[in-house]
């Protein structure tokens, strides 16, 4: 917690993400576009104000992307927060190539007097949300679990399902095929 | 190169699931299904 002259100034980060850079620009505008109606509801409240950075340090085979950091500030409060300290970046995302290390993170303002709020996002919330807004979220909590996938342990029905298929394709009854030949004829067929 | 290979079943459930999206709005199936090579060819 970082003490301003005038308001209590708090720091939380939401996520810590890989992204696909190739969906890091529509990730931004999503976001920018979730927290926009975020701030503008508090601010409504008169009690809150919400700013995002999301810093994207992308990595390429080790070598960094052409915008290595990208910061998106929310419309509102302008003063200067501290800077996102590079050790929590999370660099390192080489090995996995295209993909970025993107740290989500809402800085929240509370006026003097006003009532502290954490960054939590209700059912009825996400309910309001635009289809391309829960897209978006779906997108995050997905490549927040990916980063989890090592230690994520199937459930039971899922690797019954998966052994069931198996057999099928042992007994004839079910064919693989390459992903390269019907890739692009998904739902086409 | 890694071949990757996918059963007649798994690619009923894309499908599905591409037909599950394009319900919500139209384009979004295709969206799914880009999402899904784009995954799939850089995991």
């Amino acid at each position: 917690m970082h003490r301003g002259a005038e308001a209590t100034v708090g720091a939380r980060t939401v996520s810590h993400l890989r992204v696909s850079t190739r969906s890091l620009g529509p990730f931004f505008q999503g976001a920018a576009t979730f927290l926009s109606r975020l701030e503008a509801r508090e601010a409504l409240r008169g009690a809150t104000l919400f700013r995002l950075f999301l810093a994207a340090h992308g990595h390429r085979t080790g070598s960094a992307l052409p915008e290595p950091t990208r910061t998106l500030a929310l419309p509102g409060d302008r003063r200067e927060f501290p800077p996102i300290p590079s050790h929590q970046a999370r660099p390192g995302f080489g090995e996995f190539g295209a993909f970025a290390s993107v740290r989500l993170e809402a800085f929240y303002w509370n006026r003097p007097g006003s009532s502290c709020m954490g960054f939590l996002v209700s059912a009825l919330e996400i309910s309001n949300l635009t289809l391309p807004e829960k897209l978006q979220l779906m997108e995050v909590i997905w490549a927040d679990l990916r980063g989890s996938v090592e230690t994520f342990e199937a459930p039971v029905e899922h690797r019954q399902l998966l052994d069931r298929r198996r057999e099928r394709v042992a007994a004839g009854e079910a064919v693989l095929r390459n992903w390269d030949s019907v890739k692009h004829r998904i739902g086409r067929t | 190169m890694i071949q990757i290979l996918i059963s007649d079943d798994a690619l009923e459930d894309l499908a599905d699931g591409f037909w599950f999206y394009e319900a919500q709005e139209p384009g979004i199936g295709d969206y799914f299904a880009s999402c899904l090579r784009g995954d799939i060819a850089e995991p």
